[in-house]
């Protein structure tokens, strides 16, 4: 075996076999200051393709097909006209699996430095004036931690911490409103930070249905895309995602996420992000929690103000169920979605026991179709539920201020017993509930809304 | 001696001359890994070109910025098979014949070639402790404020990894 001096030996001598000259180092840096201050090319040929075999890019197409034509008919002119792009800029026309690497790239190297953003929330229709909420979010955004301080009319509401924990991210936050504060694991998809969210989109501009042009947005030149969010999951299509890059930097300047309101597909709701500033300096304690002082500890959810009436008295909540609306169009909605319309439609609490509904086979994601005229609520919630469950087994009950929804012979549907006997509503020929004779209590099922 | 750790900050800070401590810092690992695949010394050395170019533009994704040196070194290897793939798929006509002119050939040695292979066969930390120390003459001070470990533990890294050499090679003796 070789003595460990001869191996030292040896292996410097091979060390002086594979270094390479002085020159490599000029080399390279002479190579990363060309790839950085190189504007890159569009790729013509790419860029037709792109756009001929994108059928949703209509106009791009058009375009694509006329160069086409102009290349394949006058090959002579092609010099001149590839000539005359040249230093455009117009990147986006080229390979989005070049540049889309590239941004990602940018953008996991701004988040090192540290990025902030702001969020509003735009309520109106596709074309008409948005009108702002009066909440906005500042998003301070770092490597391994982000923070969102959210603001309702200018006033600090609230500041949340997505910091790193033993056991993965977690977010701890404030309110001043209630003047409580809570601690708790992240990972919903409301926990994403936004320049991941926007890292996701980039990989996805290949598929984009749209080109929006070349606005100035706050005073950079811009180019937009828009995604369907049925191209990445189980998303609708009406829910469509929207993001301008600046043109010179390729760094993103405005996001958009729209969905349609409430059953109401010509009432659009716009998560509006922009106010993008890379590279920012954030002060170092930006993303250590701080708790005011006083402050009580509290479940997550009740962070949350309740937003509906918990004094509500059951004949309330029938009148409530009497409401009318004019209509009710659920076309392919989660039946989750569809239940949050019912909820603000007559502004009463709705439970569902969605582990006994998941055992019929009907879950958050079951699709509801259902287009309704001037129907009350209770009947439009018969009718939905009708439709999920042909065995009728599935009903609701008024009870303590709120409609629980499950199952009707399971008694997790039934909660603490009062005095007074339990509500009976029918959906077809089924009576759906049964008073609980027994007595025996069993635990309220939780009624918070809105899980974060 | 600056850490890699603090020189990647630097350069995400925006001073691309940081970036040329770190090629100076891993040109010879990175070429020595690039050699390995490629046995051929020059086009190891434009196999870590590419790496070290492809690094810069990566940088922003790098999780652990002390892990730099075992990941350029990775794509320095990388890089060399793809370039080896492509080499497979265009052989120069000369190379059936012509006879390897030691001096001014690039290719490397069976016993260069040998030990290449028993060092990047280590596990990554030593590897680049091993390249540091002996391709690059490094002392265990400076490789330990390099990488962000204790001198104690790169000396003991070191020592592991000669006894793991001694014994890849006799495994490997032909």
């Amino acid at each position: 075996m070789m003595s460990d001096s001869e191996l030292q030996q040896a292996l410097r001598q091979v060390g002086e076999l594979v270094t390479p000259p002085a020159a490599f180092e000029d080399a390279v840096m002479r190579r990363i200051e060309r790839a950085v201050s190189a504007p890159r090319e569009p790729g013509l040929l790419w860029a037709i393709r792109t756009s001929l075999t994108n059928r949703r890019t209509a106009r791009i197409g058009i375009l694509g097909a006329a160069a086409a034509f102009v290349i394949l008919g006058t090959a002579a002119i092609l010099p001149l006209f590839t000539a005359t792009r040249s230093g455009n800029g117009q990147w986006w026309l080229g390979s989005p699996a070049a540049w889309a690497g590239e941004i990602d790239a940018a953008l996991a190297q701004a988040k090192i430095r540290g990025v902030t953003c702001r969020e509003r929330v735009a309520f109106g229709t596709q074309d008409g004036r948005p009108r702002f909420s009066s909440t906005v979010t500042t998003f301070y955004l770092s490597r391994h931690s982000y923070r969102r301080d959210h603001y309702d009319n200018g006033k600090l509401r609230e500041i949340q911490w997505y910091v790193p924990g033993k056991d993965g991210q977690i977010l701890v936050g404030f309110r001043h409103d209630t003047r409580s504060f809570g601690a708790w694991p992240s990972g919903g998809h409301r926990d994403r930070d936004p320049l991941e969210q926007m890292r996701f989109w980039v990989k996805l501009l290949g598929k984009a249905d749209l080109l929006l042009g070349t606005p100035t947005i706050d005073g950079h030149k811009c180019v937009g895309f828009e995604i369907a969010a049925d191209k990445y999951g189980d998303n609708p299509k009406t829910t469509v995602n929207r993001i301008w890059f600046d043109v010179r930097t390729k760094l993103p300047v405005r996001t958009e996420v729209s969905f349609p309101s409430s059953g109401q597909l010509d009432k659009r709701i716009t998560m509006v992000r922009d106010q993008f500033k890379y590279g920012e300096q954030l002060p170092p304690d930006t993303f250590v929690p701080r708790i005011p002082e006083g402050y009580v500890q509290a479940h997550p959810d009740d962070l949350r103000p309740k937003k509906r009436d918990p004094q509500l008295s059951d004949e309330q909540v029938h009148e409530r169920l009497r409401r009318k609306a004019n209509r009710l169009a659920l076309k392919d909605v989660q039946l989750e979605k569809a239940v949050g319309i019912l909820k603000d439609l007559a502004g009463v609490e709705i439970w569902v026991n969605w582990p006994v509904l998941n055992k019929l086979g009907i879950r958050k994601s079951t699709r509801v179709n259902r287009t309704l005229k001037d129907v009350r609520v209770d009947k439009a919630l018969g009718a939905i539920l009708g439709g999920l469950d042909r065995s009728e087994q599935i009903g609701y009950v008024v009870r303590n201020g709120m409609i629980a929804i499950s199952r009707i012979t399971s008694k997790e549907t039934v909660l603490p017993p009062r005095s007074d006997a339990l509500e009976a509503v029918t959906i077809g020929n089924h009576k759906m509930v049964q008073p609980a004779k027994e007595g025996k209590t069993i635990p309220r099922p939780a009624t918070r809304p809105h899980a974060r | 001696m600056q850490s890699d750790a603090e020189l990647v900050g630097t350069v995400l800070a925006g001073d691309q001359e940081a970036f040329a401590a770190l090629v100076h810092r891993y040109r010879q690992p990175a070429c020595a890994a690039a050699a390995q695949v490629l046995k051929d010394r020059h086009a190891a050395q434009d196999a870590a070109q590419e790496a070290f170019v492809a690094a810069y533009g990566k940088l922003g994704t790098l999780r652990k910025a002390s892990a730099f040196g075992p990941w350029v070194v990775k794509m320095a290897r990388r890089q060399a098979i793809d370039m080896a793939r492509q080499r497979r798929a265009t052989v120069p006509l000369e190379s059936q014949d012509d006879p390897p002119d030691e001096r001014n050939d690039g290719r490397l040695d069976e016993t260069s070639q040998r030990l290449l292979s028993a060092v990047m066969s280590l596990p990554r930390q030593e590897r680049v402790a091993v390249m540091l120390r002996y391709f690059d003459g490094c002392t265990g001070g400076a490789i330990a404020e390099i990488t962000g470990r204790s001198e104690g533990t790169v000396r003991k890294q070191l020592s592991r990894a000669r006894e793991r050499l001694r014994k890849r090679l006799k495994e490997m003796r032909p």
